[in-house]
């Protein structure tokens, strides 16, 4: 009888102790490329989560290719990435799958001031991110416009960045964070949303082979944090300034550029 | 920071006009010989419940 007694105070400790809160093992691991301002939402929706301890990790990388190579090597759960990567990856067998859109547009061509369209640029090299969703956006563009282009590839956006300075490049295809890295004396010359409103940039995507039943769940509720938050993405809202200011270091002067 | 909340809308869903775009610009990306072939929505798409 005192065996018995014993065994079941074992198992409550043993039940309070693991089986109380997250796991480890239950942990949604998501990954994002850098903290900027495309994962604006995500990033508000993670952080609160992960102060009242929810159960998420992120990890933060420098281009799409490498949470790529994460999200399929089984390193990641999760991940907010160009749709581009996961249609490829999927093609070649690898368990992936969108399980949403969320950001859109953000993508554009951008060009030193001298360059007045698009037209300008039949025959230039344009830098791209090779197998991207720029790359082939660039791609149909030309087509559309009738110009030719020699593409010039490279592997993370701040690369592009710096050859477009150099002089390297005539342009370059990017997206919202960096172009806000722009210096004086280059323009946005196209921006992609412009003739494709609300397309899907960068997309939320899961590896099927990681995600348990309590893993789906926490993705589904952070699918229902983020589309709470959604309405607060506005620039009047002090909360978001706030956030802005600390999470990326912007200056009021920035924030109120206009 | 306006002209990057501009130029980026945040949506959730799995809209049929967003999965068109996904497959139109996937097809250059099958031109260029970037990936063998357009995948069905079933095997690329997943609604979570």
């Amino acid at each position: 009888m005192k065996l018995k007694q014993m065994l079941i105070v074992i198992c409550v400790v043993l039940i309070s102790t693991f089986g109380c809160g997250q796991r480890q093992g239950d942990e949604l691991r998501i990954g994002l490329i850098g903290p900027s301002i495309n994962h604006l939402p995500l990033s508000f929706a993670l952080e609160s989560a992960v102060e009242a301890d929810e159960g998420y990790r992120v990890t933060y990388f420098n281009s799409g290719w490498e949470v790529q190579e994460a999200i399929i090597a089984g390193k990641l759960d999760a991940a907010i990435m160009p749709f581009s990567y996961v249609h490829s990856a999927v093609a070649k067998g690898y368990p992936l799958k969108i399980v949403s859109f969320l950001e859109r547009e953000s993508d554009g061509l951008v060009s030193s001031l001298d360059v007045s369209s698009v037209a300008d640029l039949h025959k230039a090299r344009i830098a791209v991110l090779k197998a991207s969703t720029v790359e082939l956006l660039m791609d149909e563009l030309a087509h559309e416009t009738g110009i030719e282009y020699d593409a010039v590839y490279f592997r993370s956006p701040n690369e592009m960045l710096a050859a477009l300075q150099s002089g390297d490049v005539a342009a370059a295809v990017a997206y919202v964070p960096v172009l806000q890295k722009l210096p004086d004396g280059f323009q946005v010359l196209h921006w992609f949303g412009d003739t494709h409103r609300n397309h899907p940039c960068c997309d939320i995507t899961v590896n099927e082979k990681e995600l348990t039943k309590s893993k789906t769940d926490s993705v589904i509720k952070l699918m229902a944090r983020i589309e709470e938050i959604l309405p607060r993405i506005t620039m009047d809202n002090p909360e978001l300034k706030h956030y802005a200011k600390t999470r990326y270091g912007l200056s009021d002067s920035v924030w109120k550029k206009r | 920071m306006e002209e990057a909340l501009t130029h980026t809308h945040f949506a959730l869903g799995l809209d049929a006009a967003g999965r068109d775009f996904e497959r139109r610009i996937t097809q250059i990306a099958v031109e260029k010989g970037y990936q063998s072939r357009i995948l069905q929505d079933h095997e690329i798409y997943l609604e979570l419940k």
